[in-house]
């Protein structure tokens, strides 16, 4: 998309967090430490991306507006209740690990909505059983992806997360994963990138 | 030139900034060893792709991705000036053709000004940086792909009614000055209150602009002068039109091929289906107006979709007169008939008529003819229970009847008929020669006796001739969409085997069935009745068994059943196999609904009912509807014992005890050997109070159920002995789980019931709602449970 390409990225007018450049990593440490408004920080850096990001993981049945937002909001205030038991294994993989608390909570959903009784004929027949991304790429090619992206050591699942899903520019990228530059994010992204999809490749046999 | 390991890097780097790609290019410049990673690239691509959106767009708050295709993405927006949620459409705007885009842009508000109820109301039009946003009313709906896609099938007036409101939408668009250029069945939505709403002008061009490309639409439904480099015209739009209408009738396109080339030469081969081909059903008047439609020569086609709209409207007309005409017809056989016929042919209950087919005789005695004449009265019966208005006894009720003293009585009395139908079967010199009689029971007055002719080929049509024949006596109407096939003669008595020992059920012969269909549909890829029944065996196999594990599906099974779907939507077999897949997934909702489905095409598949229940009813707990089910399917197969065994189960679980008694000893009076009903008897035994008969019916039942007789032990005080059951079978899960229900011990009942489910989900979601499980019931785990399991509450 354009307005992500490398060079444009200080034009991006509202990215979370634009403002205070201060790197996650540190914001981690001072909320795991129980500063509260670097608690407030990370969560205002990550809510929307996550809420952007979940709505590509929901079957369109289950999406709303205010269910797929509340949902996320819901999960990262809790998620961030227990920060101080996040162990962050090398830099970052804050990423990962927030990832996976809205992917449970949205599996959690799931099941639930799936027996909402007026999941019955008519409105059940528009419904789409499938998420986008499900849609888009079909079940086994999601499990051989996350299965890869499992794999990866946490900086490069962080680098591969923060672009490809929840679509950060290459500056938040950079204060995401402690880099100096745009450019040094964008080079890690790529590294990490091409070791994905070996192991995509390795896994597949 | 860069390295092949720089070249991989950049695309990296492309998919990572986000840049267009050429995967086709990319695929073929890389070495073999890197042309899995680029596909695996790809993949990642698209992962990116889903998850990429704006936030907002102008005013437009963006909510959610709804679509996207080659032109670009579609969105769910809130538009905070109209205060509604609108749906936008993002195309990338050409930097190097500031025309392009303005014409997109002049085109959109064009469209906005047309206000008509079957075309998308458009909002507005603008392009914001590199990108052209239309937004459009948001129709909330199904596209009429989606909807063939999930199996749905029109009638020929249906199909009308969505021509006539598509043409009206498209006359409109040509007034307003343009033309759409991408009629096709994506780009029609029927919203949830049945409006059919035009979509999707994103590549519409305005009608006097020769100089734009035209080849935009999908090539199946571009007109040939189109194709061939002409511009298109609204007589180009009337022609996809025209395919459109051709596509929701037959699943099909008139004009075939697998790529713009392949359909180019056909076009110019004037290679092209014909409508009531693959249709019979369609009027024939209906048929050539469509057909019109989609002549080659512009000049012959409706000039207008106007007039393309208003020839339609007249023979709705037709179409709802069609019944009518088709039962004066009927009358008038009748009065020729004289009045003997007139009261011969009425039900004598007023109500449906109902009838059975007695097991033909075979006259030959070639080996395997008996096979093939068991296997012909079977899909005779199966033609005739598709018939609206007319109710046939299943063939395994029929079968029953196979070899014994000809007693009509009996049978109009055992299997509740009016009217029966008997004959015999012999071929000769590739010729197959069916004699017929039609006789109302149980006066015995033969109401016409006949004799079908065919070569070997044309065996399908046999039934035919045997339904009009029908049809002609009852006043009842053909469901007009039955497919005609050619068959080889050789192919179609492997067919008939394999529905033979698909018929006979069993996981040993429905692997013989699947094998035999398996041999058919690789010769005859478009025989669907074969696909179906390949689908159906293989939904038996995966049928939940009575060991500990549970089966995966077959994976062929989900493609054989969307392969005879796609063929023939009418086909009830790959309907409930479907089902199957469904319930496989635990898609509740779609697993119901394909089930009810073939249930509605042919209630006299009884087995379809049982599956129903077992795979779909009893896993969600449904068991009101489980006991309606195979009431249904006790009334359709009176005779059939493996619907009263499947009865009794459901019996003992709605707690209707004595019912399940007496069912399970009918069965045994037909019966003796027939197997696991010791099972059910004993276990409604011991629920009436009846420990001791219960005692006894369990001791000689087959030993790997010992799970049911520790239970009664359990329950009637030899606790020690229940205990020790479950001590010597420490690895039968689920068993044990009843015999630590019946101790009481809700602990170790319920640790049963987690390993159960994780080996087997299907038994744990079935067992945790037995009467035995009881003491469970309200614990707070089994309500985890069911969530871990994916079932409703």
């Amino acid at each position: 998309m354009g307005a992500d390409l490398p060079g444009r990225d200080r034009k991006e007018p509202d990215g979370p967090g634009q403002r205070d450049v201060e790197s996650t990593h540190r914001l981690l440490e001072r909320a795991r430490a129980g500063d509260e408004e670097a608690t407030n920080q990370l969560f205002a850096r990550h809510v929307r991306p996550l809420q952007r990001w979940a709505s590509g993981r929901l079957p369109k049945w289950a999406r709303d507006m205010t269910d797929t937002d509340d949902l996320v909001q819901e999960t990262l205030l809790q998620t961030f209740k227990r920060i101080e038991q996040f162990e962050p294994r090398g830099v970052g993989a804050l990423n990962a690990y927030l990832r996976q608390a809205v992917l449970n909570r949205i599996r959690e959903e799931l099941r639930r909505k799936g027996r909402r009784p007026d999941a019955t004929g008519l409105s059940a027949l528009e419904a789409d059983g499938q998420s986008p991304l499900e849609q888009a790429i079909g079940n086994e090619a999601i499990e051989r992806y996350e299965r890869a992206l499992s794999s990866l050591r946490p900086d490069e699942q962080d680098a591969i997360i923060g672009r490809i899903e929840f679509g950060y520019t290459y500056e938040e990228l950079a204060r995401e994963l402690g880099k100096p530059t745009p450019d040094a994010a964008r080079k890690a992204a790529q590294r990490a990138l091409v070791r994905l999809i070996e192991e995509m490749a390795r896994a597949n046999g | 030139m860069p390295t092949d390991d720089e070249r991989l890097e950049q695309l990296a780097g492309a998919v990572l900034d986000g840049s267009p790609v050429d995967w086709k290019t990319a695929e073929s410049d890389a070495d073999p060893a890197r042309q899995r990673l680029v596909q695996h690239l790809k993949v990642v691509a698209a992962v990116a792709g889903v998850h990429r959106r704006p936030d907002t767009w102008g005013h437009l708050r963006v909510i959610e991705r709804i679509g996207s295709g080659s032109f670009g993405d579609v969105y769910r927006a809130w538009d905070s000036r109209l205060d509604r949620e609108v749906a936008l459409k993002l195309l990338p705007a050409d930097p190097r053709d500031d025309r392009q885009t303005s014409s997109i842009i002049h085109e959109g508000r064009l469209l906005a000004r047309v206000d008509h109820p079957n075309i998308v109301t458009i909002h507005g039009a603008e392009q914001i940086g590199d990108r052209i946003g239309l937004w459009m009313e948001l129709v909330r709906g199904r596209t009429l792909e989606e909807m063939l896609a999930h199996g749905a099938s029109f009638s020929p007036a249906e199909a009308v009614r969505i021509g006539v409101d598509l043409c009206s939408a498209v006359e409109a668009v040509h007034a307003a000055g343009l033309i759409h250029r991408d009629i096709k069945a994506h780009n029609v939505m029927v919203g949830d209150d049945g409006r059919v709403v035009l979509m999707d002008f994103g590549t519409g061009r305005e009608r006097d602009d020769p100089s734009s490309s035209d080849l935009t639409g999908t090539p199946l439904y571009v007109a040939p002068e189109v194709l061939g480099g002409r511009s298109a015209t609204a007589q180009s739009d009337v022609y996809s039109l025209g395919v459109l209408l051709f596509h929701v009738l037959t699943g099909s396109y008139p004009v075939l091929g697998k790529n713009l080339a392949e359909i180019r030469a056909a076009h110019d081969a004037g290679s092209r289906a014909s409508l009531r081909a693959i249709r019979p059903d369609v009027p024939a008047p209906l048929a050539r107006i469509i057909e019109r439609a989609i002549d080659a020569v512009p000049e012959r086609r409706h000039q207008r979709a106007a007039s393309f709209g208003a020839a339609l409207r007249n023979a709705a007309h037709g179409v709802a007169r069609r019944r009518l005409i088709y039962g004066a017809a009927a009358a008038t056989i009748v009065l020729a008939g004289g009045l003997a016929v007139a009261w011969r042919v009425r039900a004598p209950s007023g109500q449906v008529p109902v009838m059975a087919v007695l097991p033909f005789e075979n006259l030959d005695t070639a080996p395997g003819s008996e096979e093939f004449t068991d296997g012909l009265t079977n899909e005779i019966q199966r033609s005739l229970a598709v018939i609206d208005g007319l109710s046939v006894r299943s063939s395994g009720s029929s079968f029953a009847f196979k070899g014994k003293p000809r007693n009509l009585r009996d049978v109009a009395s055992q299997l509740g008929v009016d009217f029966v139908l008997e004959g015999s079967v012999s071929q000769s010199n590739n010729r197959l020669q069916v004699d017929a009689r039609f006789i109302q029971v149980p006066s015995e007055v033969v109401i016409w006796t006949k004799r079908f002719e065919r070569d070997g080929r044309s065996v399908s049509a046999i039934f035919d001739d045997i339904s009009a024949a029908l049809v002609n006596e009852l006043r009842v109407t053909l469901r007009g969409d039955r497919r005609r096939y050619e068959l080889d003669p050789d192919l179609y008595y492997q067919f008939l085997r394999a529905q033979r020992f698909h018929a006979a059920r069993g996981a040993d012969n429905s692997a013989k069935a699947a094998e035999l269909f398996q041999q058919v549909v690789s010769r005859a890829p478009d025989y669907a009745p074969a696909w179906a029944g390949l689908a159906s065996a293989l939904a038996q196999l995966s049928r939940p068994s009575t060991g500990e594990e549970i089966i995966p599906p077959d994976p062929r099974l989900r493609r054989a059943a969307m392969k005879a779907l796609q063929l023939d939507p009418l086909l009830a077999e790959a309907h409930a196999a479907l089902g199957a897949v469904y319930a496989s997934d635990r898609e509740w909702v779609y697993a119901r609904m394909s089930f009810l489905k073939a249930i509605a095409l042919n209630p006299s598949l009884t087995e379809i009912h049982s599956d129903f229940v077992l795979g779909v009813l009893m896993p969600i707990g449904d068991i009101k509807e489980a006991v309606r089910q195979l009431e249904a399917a006790r009334v359709a197969d009176p005779l059939s014992l493996d619907v009263r065994r499947t009865q009794a189960h459901v019996f003992i679980e709605a707690g209707l005890y004595e019912r399940a008694i007496e069912n399970c000893l009918w069965i045994k009076q037909h019966d003796p050997a027939f197997p696991y009903v010791d099972i059910w008897l004993g276990r409604a035994l011991y629920f009436s109070g009846r420990f001791e008969e219960a005692r006894r019916v369990l001791e000689r039942a087959d030993p790997q159920f010992f799970g049911y007789l520790g239970y009664l032990l359990a329950v009637s005080g030899r606790r020690e002995e229940a205990a020790a059951l479950a001590a010597n079978n420490p690895d039968a899960a689920s068993r044990n789980m009843l015999i630590y229900a019946g101790l009481g011990d809700k602990d170790r009942a319920f640790e049963a019931l987690t390993r159960t489910a994780e080996v087997n989900w299907w038994r744990a979601a079935t067992w945790m709602r037995r009467p035995e499980m009881a003491l469970l019931r309200g614990d707070p785990r089994i309500a985890a449970l069911k969530k871990e399991l994916r079932l409703p509450e």
